[in-house]
């Protein structure tokens, strides 16, 4: 089995938003930044359930990208949405079907060593493993990988922030790598 | 990138202040980060929630911990946690001009912690006596410049924001 770093999913952050908003251009947005990016994409999960007060909707994403032959990037979002009902706005003086819902986005990260399994069949491969990734590689993973995932996983949450059109967006560490 | 290790969080700073009146809520988060950029910390926006309210209003309530590692050994950590309400559109003029701005209510607190041992390499009872007596007596100038570090930074944040908000004025009243 391939390590994981950190070896649990670490959320990043949650964003939650009420109000009104373009869920379809969110959803497209979104998925655009992962092919962009060169991600593989997976939708885990896509629960609609119709309730009386306004649906409930969940979706999961697992995406990842393979950076060496050894590590895997791994980005999780999950959405879960309340109140989910169509609405009919009038924007730039066009009507447009919009939603309103209250809605929760979790970015989460992970590294995964070894995807291909390919030093795991005897001890002493796992062992090799292990040290190359303890010692060999420990600084490269805090420094480049790790930061780096970081810092991508952060701007897609900026990214979702900007185009919510929420306050609390700035692009100061959009430089980051 | 956040550290997955253990260690021991000691918490050394608290500050909070309560804002009413006319800002820029933008210019204020922009004032925040470009702050915690300049001083080397990285960024974890661990809550953001934003809710439009049906009279248009809004309530912002964002929760930071970005972390600065200083050593392998210690790690200056913050916890901001700000709560805006009532945020409102309103023009005002200046100087003959109109200009769009804010009015609503900032409540925010400012918290300093430093990590001792982020990566909790000294973990059982032995390894953490022998680790704090060392903190404490034989590299007891070092942890106390970090533990300074914590304090001046969560001061000097505090200063930046409360600034930028012209609260001084109405102390000085």
């Amino acid at each position: 089995m391939s390590d994981f770093i950190p070896a649990k999913r670490e959320v990043i952050s949650r964003v939650r938003y009420k109000g009104v908003f373009d869920f379809e251009g969110l959803y497209k947005m979104m998925r655009e930044w992962f092919k962009d990016r060169e991600y593989e994409f997976w939708e885990k999960r896509f629960k609609h359930k119709v309730k009386a007060g306004g649906s409930e909707v969940e979706i999961n994403w697992d995406a990842w990208r393979d950076v060496t032959e050894f590590l895997r990037n791994w980005t999780y979002v999950y959405f879960h949405l309340w109140d989910y009902k169509e609405v009919e706005v009038v924007k730039d003086g066009q009507k447009k079907k919009m939603i309103y819902a209250r809605m929760l986005i979790e970015f989460a990260y992970q590294m995964e060593f070894d995807y291909e399994n390919k030093w795991q069949d005897t001890a002493f491969k796992r062992k090799l493993r292990d040290i190359y990734i303890k010692y060999a590689l420990k600084k490269d993973v805090e420094t480049i990988y790790g930061d780096k995932l970081w810092y991508n996983t952060n701007k897609l949450q900026q990214a979702v922030k900007l185009y919510l059109g929420m306050e609390s967006y700035s692009d100061v560490y959009d430089d980051m790598w | 990138m956040v550290s997955w290790g253990g260690g021991e969080k000691q918490k050394f700073v608290n500050k909070a202040f309560t804002f009413e009146g006319l800002f820029s809520y933008k210019d204020f988060f922009r004032i925040l980060d470009v702050w915690l950029r300049d001083k080397f910390y990285d960024k974890f926006e661990k809550r953001n929630e934003e809710f439009v309210k049906p009279d248009g209003s809004k309530q912002i309530d964002i929760e930071l911990t970005p972390w600065k590692k200083t050593t392998d050994y210690y790690k200056l950590t913050m916890k901001i946690e700000i709560i805006v309400s009532n945020l409102r559109e309103v023009e005002i003029e200046q100087d003959g001009r109109k200009i769009r701005l804010q009015r609503g209510k900032i409540d925010a607190k400012i918290g300093g912690y430093l990590y001792v041992d982020y990566e909790g390499r000294w973990a059982t009872p032995v390894q953490y006596f022998i680790r704090d007596i060392f903190d404490r007596y034989v590299n007891s100038r070092i942890t106390k410049k970090y533990y300074d570090m914590a304090i001046d930074d969560v001061t000097d944040l505090y200063n930046t924001l409360t600034s930028y908000l012209n609260m001084y004025q109405y102390k000085m009243a």
